[in-house]
């Protein structure tokens, strides 16, 4: 299993190496010349090269790489030029916020389109089925930055249900010191409800413009998934055996549905990682998404380059989660021995 | 008291009939051979004994009981009380009948945990006793084996082994033995005559094979497109087919066409039944077999036969065959 996991492991490796590289070679042919920018306007031409040299953007592009793969290993993604800080610091700073609400929405999502789904493939033609089909067309017709100031506009302006879409917390609600950085586990630790109801209330919206957006594929693929696992032969063998309609739905169909549904989780989970910049601007969330955008808008590329590495890295420790909760899932996928 | 009595059985998938008034009786300890070509309504029919056509299917019956009990006005739970412990089916192909995701040791447990059987101890001895039973070497270890570990013939002694479980009183078998190949087959087929034996139960075989039949059988039925076109026992059926359709089937067994060769020197393709068994759009009026049969005349074509006692069984045809193999006077024309 340990070694398994290991050599499962070892093959990220080249899909790493292959990031860094793009990343450093995109950050590289994005428009706009960073050490002009930086200048500002009023520079002079000898101001422009000493800022040039500072940055090692005079060295030829192989010396840079080298350059940005050492600096990399040391933990050192640059820093940014906007903020002044390392990215690295950054990025640790902003990344619990993205995350709290990347995995919020997402959680929302499953917990509404997984249901839906199995009852829709149990209840094929019902009005829950017609339901699925509405989720379904919907979630991939409307574009997240649409849905999410709709959302604002309704909840907000219109119902003044939602506070305003600033940010993480009230400005007025004090947040507990970070443990782990998510708000919402920070305050559960030390006890202070207040602040949890706040943070509850900013999140909702935003959370629920990503599970929107999420929410018409894993319901489609639980749908077909379900549909088809339901017509097999052992779910047959299993009511053949008096099995109860409930334990065959959810302990014989839905265990073996859940292959796709958790591949399709994964797509899901790499969409809404760019979704998130979009929503993190809407909502003024102080994430990574946003931090990126930024720092583009800028030419400030070492933020850029380290939020698309930690993207790709997430990414990677994804699809290797995804990889064992197949073994775990289906015996077939495991490997023996 | 028959075990299993059925009158009138019909199922339909929409405008489509899979099954139109079929009867059906087995007795307790008797092996009746259920055999037609591929979409003739064997598995349908049995489904529908087991209560698992779902909607839009429709099955309706003028009766279908079971040791006296009407299956039809039972709840769906007193119903699905009965699958598993009283009644038990084993399906064609073995390898994918069984869950991949859960051990084999699980699923036989499971069948005896939903009828009742809540120490776990002796449902782990039970099921190392029906392994050992349905003849799998080193049943203890074979018990955490996954389907996808095992054979199909291995995998088919387990899903016997689950069905036999309990003790059940009927037994469907659907082509227990198709998907496996030939020396497998004839042991599978062994163990369910075995076990059959041993313990009394009704076994309704369902086949393509009427070889395999004559092995076994006490009873024959044979389907066509739905309906029952003869019944016998297997010796008469054998020995005198009533219906053209039935004598076109054993004259497609192989080792009676290779006795035909011997005799006649003809050394041409194994005899087949030319056309096939029609489907939801194009169902003949009159005999079903009709367009099929050399000897089909004005009547088969614009009257649909009835199903009438003759001989030891009974046939759906106008002119049911004579021992000597051809069709004998219009039953219409006979004077009762
Ligand atoms: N759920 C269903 N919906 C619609 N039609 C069905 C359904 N199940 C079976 N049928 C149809 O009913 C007819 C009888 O099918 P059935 O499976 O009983 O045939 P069979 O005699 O068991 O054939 P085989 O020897 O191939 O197993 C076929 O034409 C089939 O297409
Ligand atoms: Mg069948």
């Amino acid at each position: 299993m340990l070694s398994s996991f290991l050599r499962r492991l070892a093959t990220a490796i080249p899909s790493l190496i292959g990031v860094i590289i793009v990343t450093f070679l995109l950050t590289r042919v994005l428009p706009g010349d960073t050490a002009a920018y930086f200048a500002g306007p009023a520079a002079t031409p000898e101001a422009i090269e000493e800022i040039r040299v500072k940055l090692g953007l005079d060295k030829s592009i192989p010396e840079q790489f080298v350059d940005y793969v050492g600096a990399l290993v040391q933990g050192d993604l640059g820093s940014s030029l906007t903020t002044g800080q390392p990215v690295i610091q950054d990025i640790i700073d902003r990344l619990p916020a993205s995350a709290e609400l990347t995995l919020f929405g997402l959680f929302i999502a499953i917990a509404v389109a997984v249901p839906l789904g199995i009852l829709a493939a149990v209840r094929q033609g019902s009005w829950i089925d017609h339901l699925c089909r509405i989720v379904a067309t919907a979630g991939v017709s409307l574009p997240v930055f649409f849905t999410g100031l709709l959302l604002v506009y309704v909840f907000y302006y219109i119902l003044g249900w939602a506070p305003a879409p600033l940010g993480r917390l009230d400005v007025f609600a004090f947040p507990p010191d970070p443990i782990t950085g998510f708000l919402l586990i920070d305050c559960v630790l030390v006890g202070d409800w207040e602040t949890l109801g706040s943070a509850l209330a900013q999140l909702a919206v935003p959370s629920a413009t990503l599970a929107i957006f999420a929410l018409a594929p894993i319901t489609r693929i639980t749908r077909a998934s379900m549909l088809s696992v339901l017509s097999s032969e052992f779910v047959r063998t299993a009511r053949a055996s008096g099995l109860s309609p409930f334990k065959v739905i959810v302990g014989y169909a839905f265990r073996n549905a859940m292959l796709p549904v958790i591949t399709t989780l994964g797509m899901v989970f790499s969409f809404l990682l760019g979704a998130n910049v979009l929503v993190e601007k809407v909502f003024a969330w102080p994430g990574i998404g946003s931090y990126a955008v930024e720092a583009l808008i800028a030419s400030d590329y070492a933020p850029v380059q380290g939020f698309v590495l930690a993207m790709a890295i997430m990414y990677v420790v994804l699809n290797l989660l995804i990889d064992l909760l197949y073994g775990v899932i289906d015996p077939r996928v495991r490997i023996e021995g | 008291m028959a075990l299993l009595e059925i009158r009138d059985l019909s199922v339909r998938f929409g405008r489509f009939q899979a099954v139109s008034g079929v009867d059906m009786t087995v007795e307790a300890g008797e092996i009746v051979g259920v055999v037609g070509e591929s979409g003739s309504g064997k598995s349908v029919t049995s489904l529908a004994v087991m209560g698992l056509i779902d909607a839009p299917g429709k099955v309706t019956a003028k009766s279908m009981a079971f040791d006296g009990r009407d299956l039809l006005a039972l709840s769906a739970k007193a119903r699905r009380r009965l699958l598993g412990r009283d009644i038990a089916m084993i399906f064609q192909e073995p390898m994918t009948s069984l869950n991949p995701s859960y051990t084999v040791g699980f699923q036989i447990e499971e069948v005896l945990a939903i009828h009742g059987l809540k120490d776990r101890r002796k449902r782990r001895e039970r099921a190392v006793e029906l392994l050992e039973m349905v003849g799998i070497p080193d049943a203890g270890r074979r018990l955490s084996s996954f389907p996808h570990q095992l054979s199909g013939g291995m995998n088919q002694r387990v899903m016997i082994a689950m069905s036999v479980a309990l003790d059940p009183r009927l037994l469907i078998a659907d082509e227990p033995t198709t998907a496996l190949d030939v020396t497998i087959q004839a042991q599978i087929l062994r163990l369910l005559v075995d076990l059959q034996r041993q313990k009394g139960m009704g076994l309704v075989f369902i086949t393509h094979d009427l070889g395999v039949l004559a092995e076994i059988a006490d009873r024959v039925i044979v389907m066509y497109a739905g309906e029952v076109v003869e019944m016998a026992t297997t010796a008469d059926l054998f020995a005198r087919p009533a219906h053209p359709y039935t004598a076109a089937l054993l004259n497609a067994l192989p080792d009676r066409a290779v006795v035909e060769a011997k005799v006649t020197g003809w050394r041409g393709r194994l005899p087949a039944i030319p056309g096939v068994v029609p489907g939801p759009f194009d169902r003949p009026a009159g005999c079903l077999l009709q367009p099929r049969c050399a000897f089909a005349d004005e009547r088969c074509v614009a009257v649909h036969p009835d199903l009438l006692p003759g001989g030891n069984g009974a046939v759906r045809c106008h002119r049911p065959l004579m021992p000597d193999g051809q069709p004998g006077p219009d039953r219409m024309e006979v004077p009762a």
